[in-house]
């Protein structure tokens, strides 16, 4: 798999990985609330 | 989706560009460090926040609605935050270089002044009576490096902040002799969006060593503030500790200094400004034009810029951003994220991966809480953005949009000026 294809695989979901009530909120990059709307379909 | 609403239909009712505030994570971090502080120290302590980072009415009331106090840099500060209702002597006045008025409104309203220098003594030693004196607390600079950005430091001994330490004996002279001020603390900042926390434990050490000064002259200090500092993060390659371990570095630091040296725990203060309200805030834009420069890169602008956002071309800071109406989308293009200001060096994102986009999607940019709408500016003549309060699915405007009007509002045309719109004389 190229690079390219590699990076065409990840997308801002990965953001909300870190999010975590658990976290201190400074250690995560969005806010605790996040989440992907429903309608989101990409 | 941001404290359950859609930043796409945000954007769709309260405009573009919008500063998004949510609530639970503010208060979230508030009761973290009251909550810390709590656990870790063993004496009287408090929060209290650095509103530079973000002051205006909701946030002052916000962050005082969870028991911690205001501290404050500018009669204007001080102003808003009274207006909010928080509570006067939960003020703190910072500032290197406060004015007569400054002083004497914070001295009016009751709060605590942190003196800085020797003009601010003799000020306040005229604007205060003995029968009222002044509640003071002195900065003083510990000489302690950290690694941040050149102009974010502060605890270095050449820095324009506070008292050097060596002139503390002159100083406690000078306040004995002074009833009009009343001194019960100490206090140093060594700086911000710092990710060591062997400085904060330092500095600990350093206050507790003039604790120890201040008592031996006789001085009744009974509050040591360790300022604030603590970073966020920015990107995924931020790593700072948690407000948990920053706060029991600090804590521990003091209580330790103090057992060593047999003195009675003060009051601990800490200054969380950018850490309490950094990662709750986001910017959405609308995304505008675009331009390939071949085998160079792609620029794509956004309705906003270095007005909204002045951190890039001050700091060179680096943020991170996705298009909300396409979260799940692949990335597949590296593009630079430019603002509409007529200046070369308004960039929002040097370097952002982002899905295929075109004009009139909606670009998020993260961790815009701090130090973006406080240091927005009108440059360009661009009216500063609104800014809503998220959280259980509803927003509210906490921040009117300016409108053009707004912008004239102090503008004055001297009559010989005045033009005849047909012969522009």
């Amino acid at each position: 798999m190229t690079l390219t294809e590699l990076t065409a695989q990840a997308s801002a979901r990965r953001y909300l990985s870190d999010a975590s009530a658990l976290r201190s909120p400074n250690q995560n990059l969005l806010p605790l609330t996040a989440t992907v709307n429903a309608r989101d379909r990409w | 989706m941001i404290g359950g609403c859609d930043l796409v239909e945000l954007v769709a009712e309260f405009g573009s560009p919008l500063y998004i505030l949510d609530e639970h994570t503010v208060r979230t971090a508030c009761r973290q460090y009251r909550d810390a502080l709590t656990r870790y120290y063993p004496g009287e302590s408090q929060p209290i926040y650095a509103s530079k980072a973000w002051n205006c009415l909701a946030v002052c009331a916000l962050v005082a609605s969870e028991g911690l106090g205001i501290d404050v840099v500018s009669g204007g500060e001080f102003y808003t935050a009274l207006q909010a209702g928080v509570n006067p002597e939960q003020l703190y006045l910072h500032g290197n270089n406060k004015s007569s008025d400054e002083l004497r409104l914070a001295y009016d309203q009751g709060g605590t002044i942190m003196v800085d220098n020797w003009l601010e003594l003799d000020l306040l030693t005229a604007i205060a009576s003995p029968d009222q004196p002044a509640r003071i607390a002195l900065r003083l600079t510990p000489g302690i490096e950290c690694h941040t950005h050149e102009y974010i430091r502060t605890g270095h001994l050449d820095s324009k902040f506070g008292f050097d330490p060596q002139q503390l004996p002159q100083v406690f002279a000078r306040l004995q002799q002074q009833p009009q001020l009343r001194c019960v603390g100490l206090h140093a900042h060594i700086g911000s969006q710092i990710f060591e926390r062997q400085p904060h434990h330092d500095l600990g050490d350093v206050l507790v060593g003039w604790y120890q000064q201040a008592r031996a002259a006789g001085l009744p200090i009974t509050e040591l503030n360790i300022g604030g500092g603590l970073g966020i993060c920015y990107t995924e390659a931020d790593d700072p500790p948690s407000i948990e371990e920053w706060v029991k570095t600090a804590s521990q630091a003091i209580a330790t200094a103090c057992e060593t040296r047999q003195l009675p725990l003060p009051k601990l203060i800490c200054e969380p400004g950018r850490s309490l309200i950094g990662t709750a805030g986001l910017t959405a834009y609308t995304l505008g034009s675009r331009k390939q420069v071949p085998g160079v890169r792609t620029y794509v602008a956004v309705d906003g810029g270095m007005s909204d956002n002045p951190r890039p071309i001050t700091y060179q800071s680096v943020y991170r951003a996705a298009i909300a109406n396409r979260f799940s989308a692949p990335l597949t293009e590296t593009v630079t994220v430019a603002g509409k200001h007529c200046e070369s060096g308004d960039i929002v994102l040097p370097t952002a991966e982002l899905p295929s986009s075109e004009p009139g999607d909606i670009l998020a940019v993260f961790a815009t809480g701090a130090y973006n709408y406080s240091m927005a500016s009108n440059y360009n003549r661009l009216p500063r953005p609104a800014a809503v309060l998220v959280g259980g699915g509803d927003a509210e405007l906490i921040l009117a949009r300016e409108t053009y009007t707004d912008l004239l509002q102090y503008d004055r045309l001297p009559s010989r000026l005045q033009l005849d719109a047909t012969t522009n004389r």
